[in-house]
């Protein structure tokens, strides 16, 4: 990367119209992440538009009990939020749309920052009412939308909601530099499954992921070699039936399921694996429930464009680390596992020289 | 010795930056004069009896944001704990007007009512499948709410003739209430979080919600945590469709229940 290009920079260059802040715990920075975005964006010239999928700018986080930052919507920026928190600061913003979708304190409402306003982001509850969100703020005339995830949910990172991924990262997660990036190399593989090697492989089990169905991928022999054939298992989901699906895997190059990948699942798999090629193959990376590297090959149907890491060097819980030294720590464990990708903290302005763009190299 | 908390609501006077009348925006804890800000506190520190261990208590309640830190009493825990009540000052009040409360919407029905909006909306009973989840070996909480027998002389979920239970117990891993969940085409998934120190239930809370959103179930129940430190807020926050705290009866989690179908159905 050009040592001069901020986050910022990365998020507009990059062409997207709607990038998910998601975070790996709570307190890591997202609403800090994401006012830098706004204010930076705006500064360029772009229309941002600001929705949450939880609660974000409320004074004093319920859990902690400790001050928190407002979101500030600059002039002529949208904002999704409830109804219910727009008592006070309501002056500021134009009012375009109230939708049906019920939040925390109400209706959602679509409007404009007449002027700029401090508040507070209510989102919808569940990832199919955020997409509609996200489409909607990009049809009132949005260039770009800032998805703000809750807590340590990854849900609005989903390619159903939004088209890239910023992971907010800091002390919060884990007290020692070396775990926290020990902890955040195997988040960031995570996120970054890619489409199956194999193009014939990788088109089937985007059409297993529309059936809805578990189904298994087969290499056909003789003649027909080099070519592949789908195999429905005839079960929605592989929870609860992760034995019952594998040994109707046979001779399988492949298992495509459409819903969650749960761990015990992988683990199956792998011991399913240990004699033969056999591929994982998920819808997206928000739907593996993996907590370590599965020993399985992981694959998914549509990747995360994954474009940046910020980190928070110092937690509620009083441990702080030098930014510097922490950026440097995360980039430097990122490219021992063969990721290019820039660690920004957007506070001290510090970041890591090694990325180029969210792409895996790995 | 310290203040004795009196309660007088006689006792306005005027003058101060916080009116010292009840009914005031601002507020304070009190107790000689309305808002006057005192407060009784108590705590253990682990210094022995004496004199740095009383200021130690006085620093404590410094950092408490309490001014004019009193101890009133110590009384020594064996050898190396003291234990302390003491009285100080909080200066900065609660705004009224600026607090907004969550709650769920709904309005109390009767057990007919219930029943009679149930199969009215949906043509059926509804399913509803309960689970104290994750680590979670607390099933009292649970089974008041789903149990015939219910709580506090208010029939449980079960007595209900529009409503069709699947308890399943404690410790149930989110994955398994998954998969039941969808095994019975589920209308609302109960979960029921009871130990929640070191706030492991939100981990496990926030990794439910994630789990029914990867099978596409999310938006086909309604979804609902409780236990003693669920607050409708939190359980929101989480990704819930609303959360039940301590003292909830089954008739507050039905007539919700009832209303929420309903409220689904029609838009
Ligand atoms: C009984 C009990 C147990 C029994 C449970 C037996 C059983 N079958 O349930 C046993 C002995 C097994 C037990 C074990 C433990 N317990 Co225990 N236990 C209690 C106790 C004494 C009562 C809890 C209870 O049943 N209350 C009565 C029910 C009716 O109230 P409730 O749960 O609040 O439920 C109401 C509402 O919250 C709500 N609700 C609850 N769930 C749901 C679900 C839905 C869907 C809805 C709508 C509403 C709802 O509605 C209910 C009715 O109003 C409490 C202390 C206390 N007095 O509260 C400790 C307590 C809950 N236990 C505690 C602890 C720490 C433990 C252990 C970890 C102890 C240990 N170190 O081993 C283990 C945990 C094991 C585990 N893995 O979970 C702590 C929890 C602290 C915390 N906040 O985390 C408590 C508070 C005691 C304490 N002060 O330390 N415990």
């Amino acid at each position: 990367m050009e040592s001069g290009k901020q986050l910022a920079d990365v998020v507009s260059d990059s062409g997207v119209s709607s990038v998910a802040i998601v975070g790996t715990a709570k307190n890591v920075g997202k609403t800090v992440t994401m006012n830098y975005l706004v204010s930076e964006l705006s500064a360029k010239g772009l229309t941002a538009g600001l929705v949450s999928s939880g609660r974000d700018g409320e004074s004093i986080d319920a859990f902690t009990g400790q001050p928190k930052p407002s979101v500030v919507a600059p002039q002529g920026a949208w904002v999704a939020t409830a109804e219910g928190v727009l008592r006070g600061s309501a002056s500021g913003l134009e009012i375009a749309d109230v939708l049906g979708t019920q939040g925390l304190f109400g209706r959602i409402v679509l409007g404009r920052a007449v002027e700029a306003v401090a508040l507070e982001l209510v989102g919808p509850r569940s990832a199919r009412e955020l997409a509609a969100i996200v489409n909607k703020l990009l049809e009132l005339g949005t260039d770009i939308v800032l998805v703000d995830g809750a807590l340590d949910r990854i849900a609005a990172a989903s390619p159903k909601v939004s088209d890239a991924t910023i992971l907010a990262t800091g002390a919060s997660l884990d007290m020692d530099l070396e775990s926290i990036a020990q902890e955040l190399g195997f988040v960031v593989w995570l996120l970054s499954r890619p489409e199956h090697p194999v193009k014939a492989i990788a088109s089937l089990a985007r059409e297993a992921v529309e059936k809805g169905t578990v189904c298994f991928i087969h290499a056909c022999r003789g003649k027909e070699q080099g070519r592949y054939t789908l195999r429905p298992a005839h079960y929605p989901t592989v929870l609860g039936v992760e034995d019952l699906v594998l040994e109707q895997a046979g001779d399988a190059a492949a298992v495509v399921v459409p819903g969650a990948v749960s761990q015990a699942f992988l683990d199956k798999a792998r011991s399913w694996a240990k004699q033969r090629e056999f591929a994982v193959i998920a819808s997206d990376a928000v739907s593996i429930f993996a907590s370590k590297r599965p020993g399985v090959s992981l694959y998914v149907t549509q990747p995360l464009n994954l474009l940046a890491v910020t980190v928070n060097p110092v937690s509620y819980l009083g441990v702080s680390h030098d930014p510097r030294e922490m950026v440097n720590a995360i980039g430097a464990a990122f490219r021992d596992i063969g990721y290019k990708l820039p660690v920004f903290d957007v506070v001290s302005g510090e970041k890591s020289i090694e990325g180029v763009s969210g792409m895996a190299v790995g | 010795m310290g203040t004795v908390i009196r309660h007088g609501h006689d006792r306005a006077t005027s003058g101060a930056k916080v009116a010292n009348t009840p009914h005031s925006d601002l507020v304070l804890p009190y107790g000689d004069q309305f808002n006057d800000g005192i407060v009784q506190v108590s705590f253990t520190l682990p210094v022995a009896a004496g004199a740095l261990a009383e200021e130690a208590a006085r620093q404590t309640m410094k950092l408490m944001g309490l001014e004019e830190p009193q101890v009133a009493e110590v009384a020594p825990i064996g050898e190396n704990a003291t234990f302390f009540v003491g009285y100080g000052k909080l200066t900065r009040p609660v705004e009224l007007s600026k607090l907004r409360i969550a709650k769920p919407m709904w309005e109390e029905l009767d057990q007919i009512t219930i029943n009679r909006l149930v199969q009215e909306t949906l043509g059926r009973a509804m399913v509803v499948v309960g689970a104290a989840t994750g680590q979670d070996a607390h099933t009292l909480g649970l089974d008041a709410i789903l149990n015939y027998k219910g709580f506090a002389g208010n029939r449980g979920l079960e007595a209900y003739s529009a409503l069709k239970v699947v308890n399943m117990g404690s410790q149930v891993p989110n994955e398994t209430l998954v998969a039941k969940a969808r095994e019975v085409s589920a209308d609302a998934v109960l979960v029921s979080q009871v130990v929640t120190e070191r706030n492991v239930h939100l981990a496990n809370l926030t990794n439910l919600v994630e789990l029914l959103e990867a099978e596409g179930l999310r938006d086909k129940v309604v979804l609902v945590v409780g236990g003693p430190r669920i607050t409708h807020a939190l359980a929101v926050e989480l990704g819930y469709d609303a959360g039940f705290g301590p003292g909830t009866r089954p008739q507050d989690v039905a007539s919700y229940l009832a209303q929420e179908v309903a409220r689904r159905v029609l838009n």
